[in-house]
């Protein structure tokens, strides 16, 4: 279909609410890469990503009713994936049994180490360290700097979004970013 | 600016989230210090990393069949015509209509029921919502008892809530009783002196003691809506059923209030079974909205994007005025639910969580003070303060709306 001729957010989103899944799957495909990248970022790896992906969507459209037209599709479909993240890592916190602060998701790449900033690293394995230091931050520093970093949004908007002070997003996007250096440190010297 | 002041910032400095002139004003003081030079450098380049790191994505066949899993597990939905009458509820209602017989069967199996479920209502000891009503049902009858002795036998516990002068709480209307969530309130308020035998000799003590000046919250206690028992056979059934949910509530949040202060748990991230939720969701509409993911997002989406509303100041009107600012004199305090306060004292987190709570759920409309109550109880347990210190001030204000109560029946027996 010609973007020209597509429909808009909007009248899909009316059409989902009137029950035709099929305008909820229009959605669905003009937003999932983007909710696919957050959701990796927020949880790791691309099985994850996968899960956590398809549970926000039908989410999302189990609830459409409640959407509230005013506001764009996107903010609210990525609201709902966030606080599907968050929850997520609390329940895998949870079922490891881990201590605030403690990686859950152990992503170390096997390739690539840092440990030698002469060794030529790939662009992929630079990807793969940068997701896996990211992964190894604990989950109140990890969503900040996601949100901010991958989602772009302002402090203003992280705090309501986790319901926090923007204080606190300072605080946490800052520890974020000294975890992240030290962790980085020899990618960050070349 | 001071070094340890350019470190806190360095992140909102990098995020231009500083004015010009702070930001003008950071750069020249940062060059005083070489060492948070370099590490504002170093952030630089991880935020450049972070840019120009992409996400590795899939193939596009990857996505379209996540397009097609994802469309393969949306569920069936009902249409709007439909909605209007659930499925089950149509199905009786044919029912009963081509067979009046049933509906003569049906309705003495009704009316038993509602008998029944009265019976209940009025002889059962009710189902307390929270741990710490468990405590605080028992003041009531004490105080009640107490006030008996000094006032005529027939004055009601019960004020009409259509006659309140200066009420500010709006009653929740019958229809959206089952809805709305006021259970408690009105699980404490419903329990009329004889229905326990339970006696508090504090209670006793503190009936007559003069109110709490060292929160002034006397003042802010108005009467509650009540649901009088002769006008209350439909939301008799409603209760019924919310009283279940309840149940599971208080279950939920027992573990809570027997939990030591060494045992509370240091974040509500390791709250057993996400305790405090149903403060937040239950009384929301969750029913009809049964994901808190999407109901947290929904409500919040709708707040925070509407345009004009500014959540720190709305959450500082709504939690901070009377105990942040009035009382501790702290005019500068306006975080959101004045959790980050350094001046407020515990108590009145507590206070202002629970007096909150109690308009909001007798508000339907005023979502964001539930909201906002849940993120307060969130903070007290964050703090590792003492559940039981939290009790204590909840029964103390249980008592200070009964003796609210009894002076405004005392007024309309005079006046």
């Amino acid at each position: 279909m010609n973007s020209e001729d597509a429909p808009d957010d909007l009248e899909l989103i009316r059409r989902s609410k009137r029950g035709e899944r099929a305008a909820f799957g229009q959605l669905v495909r003009r937003y999932q890469k983007r909710i696919y990248a957050l959701c990796f970022r927020l949880g790791g790896s691309h099985d994850i990503a996968d899960d956590l992906t398809q549970e926000a969507f039908i989410k999302a459209y189990e609830a459409i009713e409640s959407f509230d037209e005013n506001y764009p599709f996107y903010s609210w479909i990525s609201r709902i994936a966030t606080n599907n993240a968050i929850n997520f890592i609390k329940r895998q916190k949870r079922q490891v049994g881990g201590e605030e602060g403690e990686t859950i998701l152990n992503t170390q790449p096997t390739t690539g180490s840092g440990s030698n900033p002469e060794t030529a690293i790939s662009q992929k394995e630079i990807a793969a360290r940068f997701q896996a230091a990211i992964d190894n931050l604990a989950e109140e520093f990890r969503v900040v700097f996601v949100l901010r970093m991958h989602e772009e949004l302002s402090y203003e908007e992280i705090a309501a979004r986790l319901k926090l002070n923007p204080g606190t997003v300072m605080s946490r996007l800052h520890r974020a970013r000294q975890k992240l250096v030290e962790e980085l440190k020899d990618l960050l010297e070349k | 600016m001071d070094k340890a002041y350019l470190e806190e910032n360095i992140s909102a400095f990098l995020d231009g989230e500083l004015s010009a002139e702070e930001m003008a004003q950071f750069e020249r003081e940062l060059k005083k210090y070489p060492d948070l030079m370099e590490m504002v450098e170093r952030m630089r380049k991880l935020d450049q990393l972070s840019k120009s790191t992409l996400v590795e994505m899939p193939e596009d066949k990857y996505f379209d069949q996540l397009a097609r899993r994802i469309e393969a597990k949306l569920p069936e939905k009902r249409s709007a015509a439909e909605d209007d009458t659930p499925p089950k509820r149509a199905a009786v209602i044919d029912l009963l209509a081509a067979n009046s017989r049933t509906v003569k069967i049906v309705g003495s199996v009704a009316a038993v029921l509602l008998v029944v479920l009265i019976g209940v209502k009025v002889f059962s000891p009710t189902t307390p919502r929270y741990p710490h009503q468990l405590r605080s049902i028992e003041v009531a009858p004490a105080i009640e008892r107490q006030k008996a002795k000094k006032t005529e036998p027939a004055q009601s516990v019960t004020p009409e809530p259509e006659s309140e002068p200066g009420r500010q709480v709006q009653p929740v209307p019958e229809a959206e009783a089952g809805a709305v969530g006021k259970s408690a309130i009105d699980t404490t308020k419903q329990k009329a002196p004889e229905e326990s035998g339970a006696t508090s000799s504090d209670a006793m003590k503190n009936a007559e003691q003069p109110k709490d000046q060292s929160t002034g919250l006397t003042t802010k206690m108005e009467p509650q809506s009540v649901i009088v028992q002769d006008q209350a056979i439909k939301p008799a059934m409603l209760d019924t059923s919310r009283r279940m949910n309840q149940m599971n509530l208080v279950k939920e949040a027992e573990p809570l209030a027997t939990m030591s202060m060494q045992e509370l748990p240091t974040s509500s991230e390791r709250l057993p079974a996400d305790s405090l939720r149903p403060f937040a969701y239950k009384d929301l509409g969750y029913s009809n909205n049964p994901d808190p993911d999407v109901f947290a997002a929904t409500v919040l989406d709708s707040l925070a994007a509407r345009p004009g509303i500014d959540m720190e100041a709305l959450a500082a009107e709504s939690m901070g005025k009377r105990a942040y600012m009035n009382k501790s004199g702290n005019s500068t305090s306006n975080t959101a639910a004045g959790a980050a306060a350094p001046d407020t004292s515990t108590i009145n987190l507590v206070a202002e969580a629970e007096y909150t709570y109690r308009v909001a759920v007798s508000n339907s409309s005023n979502l964001y003070d539930i909201i906002l109550a849940h993120r307060l109880a969130e903070q007290v347990l964050k703090k590792r303060i003492d559940i039981a210190t939290w009790s204590k001030r909840l029964m103390e204000l249980s008592r200070l709306e009964q003796l609210e109560r009894n002076r405004f029946q005392e007024f309309k027996a005079t006046h």
